[in-house]
């Protein structure tokens, strides 16, 4: 009589229970982990729109991911916001710099490739200036952002290519690079699109020399993606979640330019034939994210300037390089 | 031991201290190197720096430019502070003007003065000049206004020129502010040579520790930090020594 009574009375609370457990449970296997992920100079189309794109296309979400965007002026500060666990992934930031902060103690994982080639710096000059090319620029004044940045690089394997000796000197961002350039504190100046692209168009200024035009950076990888070991080693699946979504919206942004366009001109708050412009600087292969390739180069340069004073060990490099 | 000598040893104890909790954290690898760096690894990037003669260059571009900078605020901010004394109306016209300016963040405009006066120590001279004048100006304006005006009418009474009045009476009545003027006018400047050296990279220390920062290496980073707290301490120590000969005479 009493297990008549109290035997439903169970079998409803169990059935509950599993109800309750069923409908708590459907938000969390459908809950996004959040991804903070630190980007260099916040408007440049390598450094900004992939991730932008898939965050406002959804390709983020669908990978299971919510994206916490920092904006760091790059480089140095953008190993150190990942090292400091400020962020979990760093972008676009140049191999040599990783190189040498992780032969320096930062504890630090590339996982992809960033930027191979350098086709997106260029440089300009004045528009009634009396130079073509950059070989007419042989002991100029040519402006780059800062000692061992990818403006250095390219300008110091340029003034090889073209067998001049320019007086290489550091002027920082797009826009003192501008002011130095026109207040003749220097004969050229670097940009990168759409930054005065419009300049250009109006003709205040020419463009020079291009990152494409370098013979010596083609097939390398210039710029990677990072994270630290400790977020790799605990999160692998959740990096390679991140890079496949960006492999999805890169192949999709060359899919619908126009779209792409239309989001570059947004972000950058410029006009669309501007940031079209600008686009026309990258294509498709240079913001391959894999193979992370001819780091031996990275390593060279990074010699070269005295940023480290040995090569890494191919173990090193094995432990270091964890891209597919 | 004196109290003089007391009071040294407290402090070398503490610096010592520090400098030796430091070393131990660094040692125990209990923060990564790219952030903080050992005492003791930075005596050593300082010893290699020397040998080489790189450090004692960076050194005397700093030296130079922080004493430009100051001479030229001294000789400047000195006569403005009395021309806001001598001319009231003067005075109160621009008096809250620099006050204004001496809170305002000079630093951000360090692009203009690039173009004005080139990428080049001209720049950081300038710039350490304006950070230095104002409070040089300021202190002295306020010193000479605190004198008491009864020193100023026994003066007058005893048919004193303008020049012996300043001599005599308004120089040793205001020179604690004036001093403390100078003071604090070769810190700003200090500061202000040295973020621009770090900003722009050129010249000395800062850009020592800008290149530090940049390539990771820590030692230069700190080195750089610690040539500015010297280069801090040898010019008070300096204007220290020259206010003690003051008042002493």
């Amino acid at each position: 009589m009493t297990t008549r009574k109290v035997l439903p009375a169970i079998l409803v609370f169990l059935a509950t229970a599993v109800a309750v457990t069923l409908v708590t449970a459907a938000p969390a296997r459908g809950q996004l982990q959040t991804l903070r992920i630190a980007i260099p100079q916040k408007g440049l189309f390598d450094t900004t729109m992939p991730t932008w794109i898939a965050d406002k296309k959804g390709f983020l979400k669908d990978a299971g991911i919510k994206a916490e965007i920092f904006w760091s002026s790059g480089g140095a500060e953008t190993v150190r916001v990942v090292t400091a666990g400020s962020a979990d992934i760093g972008l676009a930031t140049g191999t040599e710099s990783v190189i040498t902060a992780f032969l320096k103690g930062a504890a630090v994982r590339v996982i992809s490739s960033e930027m191979t080639g350098s086709p997106d710096l260029f440089w300009l000059v004045r528009g009634d200036s009396p130079y073509k090319t950059l070989r007419d620029l042989d002991g100029k004044s040519i402006g780059f952002s800062r000692p061992g940045s990818s403006t250095h690089m390219v300008l110091q394997l340029a003034a090889e290519q073209f067998k001049i000796k320019p007086n290489l000197v550091p002027v920082g961002a797009p826009p003192d690079s501008y002011t130095a350039l026109m207040t003749k504190q220097i004969e050229a100046g670097w940009a990168s699109p759409p930054t005065f692209l419009d300049k250009v168009e109006k003709g205040e200024v020419r463009i020079v020399f291009r990152g494409a035009e370098l013979e010596g950076v083609r097939g390398v990888s210039t710029r990677v993606n990072f994270t630290s070991a400790d977020f790799y080693d605990k999160n692998q699946n959740l990096v390679k979640a991140y890079l496949s979504a960006i492999k999805k919206t890169i192949d999709w942004m060359y899919d619908n330019p126009k779209e792409t366009v239309a989001f570059f001109a947004e972000v950058n708050q410029v006009a669309p034939s501007l940031a079209e412009a600008g686009f026309k600087f990258f294509p498709k292969e240079a913001l391959a994210l894999s193979p992370v390739s001819r780091v031996d180069f990275s390593v060279d340069l990074a010699l070269k300037l005295k940023m480290i004073d040995k090569a890494p060990t191919a173990a090193e490099l094995k432990r270091l390089i964890v891209a597919e | 031991m004196g109290r003089r000598g007391r009071e040294a040893a407290a402090r070398w104890l503490f610096i010592a201290a520090l400098l030796a909790a430091l070393e131990a954290i660094v040692r125990l690898g209990w923060v990564n190197r790219i952030f903080l760096t050992a005492p003791s690894l930075v005596a050593a990037a300082a010893w290699e720096k020397i040998l080489s003669g790189e450090l004692p260059a960076l050194f005397v571009t700093t030296l130079f430019s922080v004493g430009a900078a100051f001479a030229l605020a001294a000789a400047v901010g000195l006569p403005v502070g009395y021309a806001l004394w001598r001319f009231p109306s003067f005075g109160r016209a621009y008096d809250e003007l620099l006050s204004a300016l001496f809170a305002s963040p000079w630093i951000l405009l360090y692009p203009i003065f690039l173009v004005i006066f080139g990428r080049g120590l001209g720049a950081i001279i300038a710039m350490g000049f304006i950070s230095g004048m104002i409070p040089i100006a300021l202190n002295a304006h306020q010193g000479l206004r605190d004198v008491n005006p009864i020193y100023l009418k026994v003066g007058t009474g005893m048919r004193l020129s303008e020049r012996q009045i300043i001599r005599h009476i308004l120089l040793p009545a205001a020179a604690p502010m004036i001093v403390s003027g100078l003071k604090l006018g070769v810190t700003y400047i200090l500061i202000s040579v040295i973020a621009v050296e770090f900003l722009v990279e050129i010249g000395g220390i800062g850009t020592l520790a800008s290149k530090g920062y940049f390539w990771f290496n820590t030692e230069d980073l700190y080195l750089g930090v610690a040539g500015a707290i010297l280069l801090s301490m040898l010019f008070i120590h300096l204007l220290g020594r020259a206010e003690s000969r003051l008042f002493s005479s």
